[in-house]
């Protein structure tokens, strides 16, 4: 968090353009990353700049109770599901970076791209929201909690949940 | 599920109390199913690690649009302006509407209906106070006689109503038409004046001493006054009219000359570059549609025919058949570098820089250049008027 926002949220005046851009140069990467694999590339600029847009006008209404980074992909949360609900849009795919076990050939390789993926797009809304959030977006579970608004326990509990079904998943995946 | 299998991936995760944790590694130690449990789940995790990240986009186009995309209320945006020429058009259509009879401006003398009684005089009011104090001085005239319009319009109207299709006779001396738009067009050039402020007011005009006593605000003609014009239009009465504003304006007349064959007449008047301004508007204002009035030119240039005018040089002094002749040559040159470039590459592309600064220079060279003119320079205005 900039000193100049916290001056600014203190004083509840909107924020400067100067303010702003400080804010958009800190979080637009994971704002836009997370858009990004929730809406698609396409997408994902149009519904990070209207994120943005949205904070502009919150953000003398914004206490701290919760980080800012927590703060903004909470609003890019509600953008993508709305574009999502107008749009009809499904989740992308999201690529990992591994060796196919086909093709590398390896025994006992249980985790491969494809497989992965498949189990990922296998779990339900709720569980692979918290899973991309905590494993690829490294949100903590406080701030998972935030953003989606429920008890951090809850998110504990459903990212245990989340990754037994992937590894049941898995496991089947490789036993054919 | 146990609480030790929920407490795992917390584990894992390092989001657990040290009791918690002390409890969880107590229990993998007697548990090797938990302890393979554990390992899978660390292999999952950094599987998730190499989740190929999403290029990053449309950064600087965010930082433009919280820039420009700052929304304001429709009340102080366009939807204020488009509120106020409603507005303006709305006063000046009630001015400007053309009578029947022609007697309804006649009440323009006779009108006096207290200024509460007409919402629409209360807004010429609101207008008048908007404006300097200069300003309201010098269009009281102008207000007062907006405002009985509008009241008497208003009267009218009332009137209409309740007579049916009678037409009231209003008594009255006639009143000129022409005068009336002169008074609409001042009232909107003193409102537009009125919102730019006092700088928007004399922003254009050079400073300097005017003749009238009214802040350099245009004059409306009183009555009696000797620029003042019927509807007729005698081309006595406007060569009368542009020698009184010449005289406010102390602009020496340098050639006077009959046009088109004695139905027209022309004059070269001299004028100080600070008056000069005041003065081409004022005349504009006053001869409206019957004659011109050229804008002013050093008194020294001899004409303002362009084709008088000398070869275009650009702001360095280059002229323009040099930089043609450079440009010819420069498209040659790109001819031959394509025979071995593609049109990204790098030699072609700045080639093509070159080609469009000399392409700009070339179009700034050919607008035709603004002369300031200094206020205490004598600048030249032509003035034509054609009457009956």
């Amino acid at each position: 968090m900039s000193e100049p926002v916290k001056t600014a949220v203190r004083a509840e005046i909107e924020p400067t353009p100067l303010e702003m851009s400080g804010i958009v140069r800190e979080h637009y990467e994971v704002v836009y990353r997370f858009c990004a694999r929730r809406v698609g590339q396409d997408w994902a600029a149009d519904v990070a700049q209207e994120t943005f847009l949205t904070a502009q006008k919150a953000l003398k209404r914004f206490r701290f109770e919760s980080s800012l980074r927590s703060w903004l992909i909470g609003i890019a949360l509600n953008e993508c599901r709305s574009l999502i609900r107008k749009r009809k849009l499904f989740p992308p795919t999201i690529e990992f970076d591994l060796p196919d076990a086909s093709a590398s050939g390896r025994e006992n390789a249980w985790i491969d791209r494809t497989a992965l993926t498949k189990a990922l797009n296998a779990l339900s809304d709720e569980h692979r929201d918290v899973v991309v959030m905590h494993e690829i977006e490294g949100l903590s579970y406080d701030e998972i909690a935030a953003v989606i608004g429920i008890p951090s326990g809850t998110v504990k509990s459903r990212l245990h949940h989340a990754f037994i079904n992937l590894r049941k998943s898995l496991r089947d995946e490789v036993r054919g | 599920m146990t609480e030790r299998e929920l407490n795992l991936k917390a584990f894992l995760d390092g989001e657990l109390s040290e009791a918690e944790q002390l409890e969880v590694t107590e229990a993998l130690a007697a548990d090797e199913s938990a302890e393979r449990e554990l390992q899978d789940f660390r292999e999952l995790q950094s599987a998730f690690r190499s989740a190929i990240e999403p290029p990053v986009l449309g950064m600087e186009r965010t930082m433009l649009a919280l820039v420009e995309k700052k929304r304001t209320p429709w009340w102080n945006g366009v939807g204020m302006n488009v509120l106020k020429v409603a507005l303006a058009l709305g006063v000046a259509g009630l001015l400007l509407v053309p009578n029947q009879n022609g007697s309804l401006f006649s009440q323009l003398q006779t009108a006096a209906v207290p200024a509460t009684q007409s919402a629409v005089a209360t807004k010429s009011a609101t207008l008048e106070k908007s404006e300097t104090p200069a300003a309201a001085t010098a269009n009281g005239d102008v207000s007062s006689n907006a405002k009985a319009l509008a009241e008497s319009m208003l009267q009218r109207n009332s009137v209409e109503s309740k007579t049916a299709n009678k037409i009231p006779e209003i008594q009255g001396p006639p009143v000129d038409v022409n005068r009336l738009k002169m008074y609409a067009a001042e009232e909107a050039l003193a409102r537009t004046r009125g919102a730019t402020g006092a700088a928007g007011d004399m922003g254009a005009m050079p400073a300097g001493p005017l003749p009238s006593p009214m802040g350099g605000r245009l004059r409306p003609f009183a009555p009696g006054d000797p620029s003042e014009l019927d509807a007729s239009r005698t081309l006595d009465q406007l060569v009368l009219a542009v020698k009184s504003i010449a005289k406010q304006y102390r602009a020496t007349l340098v050639t006077e000359s009959a046009i088109s064959a004695g139905k027209g007449k022309s004059f070269v008047y001299s004028v100080l570059g600070s008056n000069a301004i005041p003065f081409i508007r004022q005349l504009r204002l006053s001869i409206g549609q019957f004659g011109s009035v050229s804008e002013p030119r050093p008194a020294g240039a001899q004409s303002a025919n362009p084709r008088n005018l000398a070869r275009p040089t650009t702001a360095d002094d280059i002229p323009l058949e040099d930089l043609e002749k450079e440009l010819q040559a420069l498209n040659e040159r790109r001819v031959v570098l394509l025979t071995e470039f593609y049109e990204d590459a790098k030699p072609v592309k700045e080639l093509d820089m070159q080609i469009d600064a000399i392409k700009k220079r070339i179009a700034d060279a050919k607008k035709p250049k603004e002369r300031e003119v200094a206020p205490n320079e004598k600048v030249i205005v032509q003035v034509s008027v054609m009457g009956t």
